[in-house]
């Protein structure tokens, strides 16, 4: 059944806590972005420890949640359906997010909508960009994923068969010493270092079909960095260039595939110049428009929960509290998209 | 199960812990682990949550789990009276 929306409730509030990040967004109902703040939980050492990551997005979500309705410049009054990233993701992390909307939708009695996370930054993507119908490549610490719409649904064209891509840069970041910090992540780090590199060592490029593989680039990169022979810049230059190759080829052949007039470029490793350039670089030999999402949109945030929620509030989606359990696993080619009409 | 604790916490209000409980539902019927889970009753303003778990630290992990959103949903309950008032 759709919810006719109160004329002046137009607004979603969207919440993010797939992974190491803790959001807060707010859209209106025609798309215009009024808030979206974000709290990183960046762990001293290793990797993300999911219930480190969880406490971390529990002690933010109340500040979080004021700093984007004071953005927003509205009150929770006017907020007519409250949307979270329901999967896929780290289960603490998910359940914390989950457990707030919830809260926050009983509270204000308005419906609540499970989001998926990878639709939420297609879409957000779609809406900064213009994106009509765009072959997306979503690159981040947890996803690798080539997709594009197709018989009413976002359907998966490639992915990785192991680690995502921005894993595979953060654990040989991790490996090479390197400390990350707010404005500074791992991967930008190895993009800057691999400016100077000079010499392309040979890596393990592994493409099998539309799929990808990093976990051997991985190891034998990590190898020869134990080993002492080579300059740093030139292990993240080829590093840089072997997985980024990897990915335009897959990208390239789905565009090839579906003719689909547009590349959309997403995720957080998307900010990274040289990736850009090479896809940029395969767009205009298919005259296909590029576009890359902007950092703030591209990495995990609120705002692109909101917006998603709101396309399938306005489409009857809603989901009862009873039923909201987090989707740890949930594919992106699961999610009915009810809110494109295929040509 | 061998490790059991009962946590009985006394809310600001009948609202409050409704929305709470609530809220809380969903993971008392889906637990992350097979190691721990936990039930949650309520009556008035007091809410009653059970745990069981295979060991003590499923049990101390489990009890935090619930802690910490129990801890988030006051915050954020009250940030939304506070937001409201302005």
């Amino acid at each position: 059944m759709v919810q006719k929306l109160r004329k002046n409730f137009a607004y979603c509030l969207g919440i993010e806590s797939t992974a190491d990040d803790f959001s807060v967004g707010i859209v209106s109902a025609d798309g215009k972005i009024l808030s979206n703040v974000i709290s990183a939980y960046i762990p001293e050492e290793g990797g993300i420890h999911p219930r480190e990551a969880a406490r971390h997005h529990a002690q933010v979500a109340g500040e979080v949640l004021e700093r984007a309705f004071q953005k927003a410049g509205i009150t929770p009054k006017d907020i007519a359906v409250v949307a979270f990233s329901q999967g896929p993701g780290l289960g603490p992390c998910l359940r914390t997010g989950a457990t707030a909307a919830r809260a926050l939708a009983s509270y204000l009695n308005v419906p609540l909508v499970g989001v998926n996370h990878c639709v939420a930054h297609i879409e957000i993507g779609k809406l900064t960009e213009q994106a009509k119908d765009p072959v997306t490549l979503y690159v981040s610490g947890g996803n690798t994923i080539v997709a594009a719409f197709e018989a009413k649904r976002y359907c998966v064209f490639g992915e990785t068969l192991d680690i995502a891509i921005g894993n595979c840069l953060d654990v040989f970041a991790r490996e090479a010493g390197f400390k990350q910090k707010e404005g500074k992540p791992f991967g930008a780090i190895i993009e800057q270092l691999a400016t100077q590199g000079k010499e392309l060592i040979p890596l393990p490029y592994v493409v099998k079909g539309m799929d990808l593989s990093f976990s051997g680039l991985l190891t034998a990169v990590i190898q020869l960095l134990h080993k002492g022979k080579y300059r740093l810049e030139d292990l993240c230059y080829s590093l840089q260039e072997v997985a980024f190759s990897m990915l335009t080829e897959v990208t390239e052949r789905a565009l090839a595939h579906t003719e689909k007039p547009e590349i959309l470029l997403t995720g957080g490793v998307a900010a990274n110049k040289r990736l850009q350039t090479m896809l940029d670089s395969i767009a205009n030999e298919h005259d296909a428009k590029f576009s890359v999402v902007p950092k703030e949109f591209a990495l995990d945030n609120g705002a692109m929960i909101a917006w998603a929620g709101m396309l399938a509030f306005q489409h009857g989606i809603t989901t009862s509290v009873e039923e909201s359990f987090v989707r740890l696993k949930w594919r992106l080619e699961e999610v009915h998209i009810p809110w494109i009409k295929e040509a | 199960m061998k490790a059991q604790a009962i946590l009985r916490l006394k809310l600001p209000s009948k609202k409050q812990a409704a929305i709470i409980s609530k809220s809380l539902e969903p993971e008392t019927s889906k637990p992350l682990t097979v190691r721990s889970k936990a039930s949650i009753k309520r009556e008035k303003d007091v809410l009653t949550l059970k745990f069981e778990a295979k060991d003590s630290s499923a049990l101390r992990a489990i009890i935090n789990s619930y802690l910490h959103w129990i801890s988030l949903s006051i915050d954020t309950l009250a940030k939304l009276e506070q937001l409201n008032k302005t």
